[in-house]
């Protein structure tokens, strides 16, 4: 017996079961209690909730979640139509203290796919994967682990007090957190201008500005991160790839990755220019945020090119931590990037700077311009032969 | 129709001027590295095969083993999504682990070796002193001179392997008068 219960304990330390049981039991009649409440404040139709589980009205007066992965949905039956089952599913599994921790549809060990094609998982690393491959989630963390921000709301509203709740451990979602240090969030918008001055169509992104880039009094922006939608694109050939990037194909994903990354792609590979718009946020929201990106990160979203893109889903992200400034209700059928960038100008003080960083390309350009006859031809001359002696007149320091 | 496939989400336009933007590309990127005179380090030169073996870089993601412009207009045509360039996910871009948990010295170093080139060629610049920051040296501007006096040592040719570069600066950060605290 002694050993059967250590044996759970470590198991429940590897797994983020609670380890302690300390923590007083609710009880069931508390959980009904809250279920009940959740119901007759009528939450399952709020926009906070919707916001969160992404769910969107269908022509048929239903819903359904843009979310496409089934580790995003607790209820048993279908979480992706039922905002109100979701809802009550989530309750309760967040006082659960047994849960299935390998549903059937969650890859075998040894297998990186699930039958359904998906790899399974997670935002961070609470199982380090050796390789660079992603390894896949064998066992899924307690739904405290996974939504945070659900738990935010729930606590909010219903008064849901964390000590009644089971003690889990959440090293993945710690990890995250301090990954992200939020201080401040960007809508990062790249153009691309290369043929075409007319055009701007783009590609949007977030920035999440960390503590850790603040050095010495001096915001160092590289440092920061970037929070990225994207599809998993698996062909090169062009024709499969407009025809499923047109009709949901592709897997898209949040990715986060260090923002000097995204510089290097953009503004100096790709020559386009960068517009970053900080957004009044507070911090309470910027939390709410960035815990909500860890709950996307267990999903993947059918990318669709015209209109559930990157641009889409970054202003879904926002859109659930604001929901009461309906973002979403300000695009048009189809989602040019630039058009998010628009409706979060449009919102009273919610941009509160810009700040562009002209791509390399631009950056020479201006340098160019201002170039004499003769500097230009001994930058000709240097290009052809780097040995080339530069005339006398020059100072060192050209 | 034709305009929805002109790259939303990314705006890299699929259409029959392509060929042009790479060689608007490549002029750019030669002059370019005429500009920062001597850099060893020029998107001209990835498109030889000294990219290939960079470990960790985008150079290594974008131009692959394959090299050449083949690959960037590989790229571009691709580049309706996001990240199809890159490949980047949670744990990829062939650094595993590293670039997505440290934002450590020398996987900056790696991804940023051009910029960084062209920053340490003239002594100062945002990509130095954010690689500064990083390394938790004391003052930006001493880095930038130390560094800026090693520039021959750190970029002796165009063909110096990624962790050579790596390998050179960190070996200048280490000099105990730049009180670097954080370069492992």
């Amino acid at each position: 017996m002694y050993l059967l219960v250590q044996t759970f304990v470590v198991l429940a330390a590897a797994t983020g079961v609670p380890a302690s049981t300390a923590a007083a039991d609710p009880g069931a009649g508390r959980v009904d209690a809250l279920v009940l409440q959740a119901r007759v404040a009528g939450l399952a139709r709020s926009a906070a909730w919707l916001g969160l589980g992404h769910w969107r009205p269908t022509l048929w007066g239903g819903w359904k979640s843009e979310a496409d992965g089934p580790a995003f949905f607790l209820a048993e039956e279908d979480g992706k139509h039922d905002p109100a089952a979701e809802l009550e599913a989530t309750i309760r599994a967040f006082f659960s203290r047994e849960w299935v921790q390998t549903p059937d549809w969650l890859p075998a060990a040894g297998r990186a796919e699930d039958p359904g094609g998906e790899a399974v998982e997670g935002p961070g690393s609470e199982r380090r994967p050796v390789s660079a491959a992603i390894a896949p989630w064998r066992v899924l963390p307690h739904p405290l682990c996974r939504f945070p921000a659900r738990l935010a709301f729930l606590e909010d509203v219903l008064g849901i007090r964390q000590e009644e709740l089971p003690q889990v451990v959440c090293p993945g979602l710690e990890e995250f957190r301090q990954a992200m240090s939020v201080t401040g969030v960007d809508l990062v918008f790249s153009s691309y201008y290369l043929n075409n001055p007319a055009s701007a169509f783009g590609h949007t992104f977030l920035r999440i500005e960390r503590a850790g880039s603040l050095v010495r009094g001096v915001r160092r922006d590289l440092l920061d991160f970037a929070i990225d939608f994207s599809a998993d694109v698996d062909t090169r050939n062009s024709l499969a790839y407009v025809v499923k990037g047109l009709t949901g194909r592709f897997p898209g994903r949040f990715h986060r990755i260090p923002y000097y990354y995204k510089v290097r792609e953009y503004s100096d590979y790709e020559s386009r220019d960068i517009w970053e718009y900080q957004l009044a946020l507070e911090k309470r929201q910027m939390d709410a945020l960035v815990d909500h990106i860890w709950e996307l990160g267990w999903t993947h979203f059918d990318y669709f090119y015209l209109d559930e893109n990157c641009a889409y889903h970054i202003l879904g992200a926002i859109d659930a931590v604001l929901p009461d400034l309906s973002l979403l209700e300000g695009l048009k059928s189809f989602v040019l990037p630039a058009d998010t960038v628009k409706v979060l100008e449009a919102v009273d003080g919610l941009v509160t700077g810009v700040h562009y960083r002209p791509s390399l390309r631009t950056q020479f350009r201006a340098r160019a311009a201002g170039m004499t006859r003769q500097e230009a031809r001994a930058v000709l001359s240097l290009v052809s032969d780097p040995g080339t002696v530069l005339p006398a007149a020059f100072e060192a320091e050209q | 129709m034709g305009k929805w496939l002109r790259g939303w989400c990314s705006g890299v336009g699929y259409t029959m001027n392509m060929a042009m933007e790479v060689s608007v590309k490549s002029v750019f990127h030669v002059v370019a590295a005429g500009m920062i005179a001597l850099a060893s380090s020029s998107s001209a030169s990835a498109t030889e095969t000294t990219y290939g073996a960079a470990g960790c870089g985008l150079g290594s993601v974008l131009f692959g083993d394959e090299g050449g412009f083949v690959q960037v207009f590989a790229a571009t045509t691709n580049g309706f999504f996001g990240n199809q360039t890159l490949g980047i996910t949670f744990g990829t871009l062939n650094c595993g682990e590293g670039a997505l948990d440290t934002v450590g010295a020398r996987v900056f170093i790696e991804a940023n070796r051009e910029a960084l080139a062209k920053d340490i060629a003239r002594g100062s610049g945002e990509t130095l002193s954010s690689l500064s920051a990083l390394a938790g040296c004391a003052d930006d501007a001493a880095v930038g001179a130390t560094l800026q006096q090693h520039y021959t040592a750190i970029f002796p040719d165009q063909s110096v392997p990624a962790d050579a570069v790596s390998d050179a600066i960190m070996t200048t950060l280490s000099d105990p008068a730049l009180q670097c605290t954080d370069i492992g």
